[in-house]
C-alpha cells in the first residue's frame, strides 16, 4: 500500500511543487513507484514544472465527474517510467471536490504506487485541509527567514491536531555561505523553533530554477540534497544534506568571498 | 545589509511564542480570581493563589499552588 505524503509550507513561494516535483524523481530513482497529485486546484503547476503540460488530456475533476478512469488521467514521466502525474484543473472548480471524494480517488491509487505526494496549496483554508485529510504523513517546507517560519509554525500546529503518523521538516533555500557568516539561521536552529524533526535540508542553486521540466543534473548539490531527502523519507536513514561544509574552512571563505557575502 | 542571526532568531522565538500564546493581558488576573472562587468551595484558602504556566514540548503545562487553613466540610457548602 501506497505511503500517502503531503508536501505544505503554509507561506507560497518557499518551494513545496519544487520539492514535491525533486522528490518524486529520487524516490522513482530508488525504484520506487511514485505518483504526484496535484490538489492545489486554480493555481496549479506541477504539470507544467516537469514539462508535461502538453501531455495532459485528461485531470483530476474528469476522474471525479466519472468522464474517465484514474489511470487514463495519470501522465508518466519523460525521464522516469516510475514516475506519474495526477494533474489538476486550471478552471478553479476547487469548490465542486469534496475532501471525501478525493480521498477515495486517492485510495484507488494507493494498491498501484509505493508513494503519492501531495502537492498542497499556500495558506490554510480548506485546499490545504482537503490536501492533509488525505494523507497519513507531512512534509513542512520552510525557509530559514521570519515570515515563512511563522506561517510553518501555524502549519505545524494544524497538522498535529491531525495526529499524523510523521511530520518531517525541510528546509529549502538554505545558503551555507550566509549561514557560516551568522547572517542566515542553520538548518537546527529551525528544527528547534518548530519542533519536528528536520528530514531534508535543500541549497539555494540556480541549477533548481533553470532546470524546471527537467529532472536535475547529477553532478549537483541539489542533486544529492534531493537523495539524502529520498532516502530519509523512504527508510528514515537520518542523512541529512551539509549545506555549510563547502563554506568551511580556508577554501570556504574564499568561496563565501567570491560569492559576495558580506 | 544583514541582519544578525541572533536578532533574528530571538525575533522569531518572540513572534512564534506571542501567535501561539494568544491570552488577553489580563488571562492572569481573571484565571486566579476564578481558582480562587472554585478552591473556595473546598478549603479555608489564606492568601492569593499562584499559578504557573511553563512550555514543555510544545505543550502548556499548568500548575496552581495556594496555601489552605483548613479543608471544607462538604456537608456546608457556601451558597452563592
Amino acid at each position: 500500500m501506497a505511503k500517502k505524503i503531503v508536501i505544505t509550507s503554509g507561506k507560497g513561494g518557499v518551494g513545496k511543487t519544487t520539492v514535491t516535483v525533486n522528490l518524486g524523481y529520487a524516490l522513482a530513482g530508488m525504484g520506487q513507484r511514485v505518483v504526484l497529485v496535484d490538489v492545489d486546484f486554480g493555481l496549479n503547476n506541477l504539470d507544467v514544472t516537469m514539462g508535461l503540460e502538453n501531455k495532459v488530456v485528461y485531470d483530476i475533476s474528469d476522474v471525479l465527474n466519472g468522464r474517465c478512469r484514474v489511470s487514463q488521467a495519470l501522465v508518466q514521466d519523460r525521464h522516469n517510467r516510475n514516475l506519474y502525474i495526477l494533474p489538476s484543473d486550471n478552471l478553479q472548480v476547487a469548490s465542486q471536490v469534496s475532501g471525501q471524494n478525493l480521498k477515495l480517488l486517492t485510495e484507488a491509487l494507493a494498491s498501484t504506487f509505493d508513494y503519492i505526494l501531495f502537492d498542497c496549496p499556500a495558506g490554510i483554508d480548506i485546499g490545504f485541509h482537503r490536501a492533509v485529510a488525505c494523507a497519513d504523513e507531512a512534509l513542512v517546507v520552510t525557509t530559514p527567514n521570519l515570515t515563512s517560519l511563522r506561517d510553518a509554525d501555524k502549519v505545524v500546529s494544524i497538522l498535529r491536531s491531525y495526529k499524523m503518523d510523521k511530520i518531517g521538516l525541510v528546509v529549502n533555500r538554505a545558503r551555507g555561505d550566509l549561514m557560516m557568516g551568522d547572517k542566515m539561521m542553520m538548518p537546527e536552529d529551525v528544527e528547534s523553533i518548530l519542533q519536528i524533526k528536520l528530514v531534508g535540508v535543500l541549497p539555494e542553486e540556480d541549477v533548481v530554477f533553470l532546470s524546471c521540466g527537467n529532472a536535475l543534473p547529477s553532478s549537483t548539490d541539489s542533486k544529492k540534497a534531493y537523495k539524502f531527502l529520498a532516502q530519509n523519507v523512504h527508510k528514515g536513514s537520518g542523512k541529512i544534506f551539509n549545506v555549510v561544509r563547502k563554506y568551511s574552512g580556508f577554501l570556504g571563505s574564499i568561496r563565501r568571498s567570491i560569492k559576495g557575502s558580506v | 545589509m544583514y541582519k544578525k542571526k541572533k536578532n533574528e532568531l530571538a525575533r522569531i522565538k518572540t513572534l512564534i511564542e506571542n501567535d501561539r500564546f494568544t491570552a488577553c493581558e489580563d488571562f492572569e488576573t481573571l484565571l486566579k480570581k476564578d481558582l480562587k472562587k472554585l478552591l473556595l468551595d473546598y478549603f479555608d484558602i489564606d492568601g492569593s493563589v499562584e499559578i504557573a504556566i511553563k512550555k514543555d514540548s510544545g505543550r502548556y503545562v499548568f500548575t496552581a499552588m495556594a496555601n489552605a487553613i483548613c479543608v471544607k466540610n462538604f456537608a456546608v457548602i457556601p451558597k452563592e
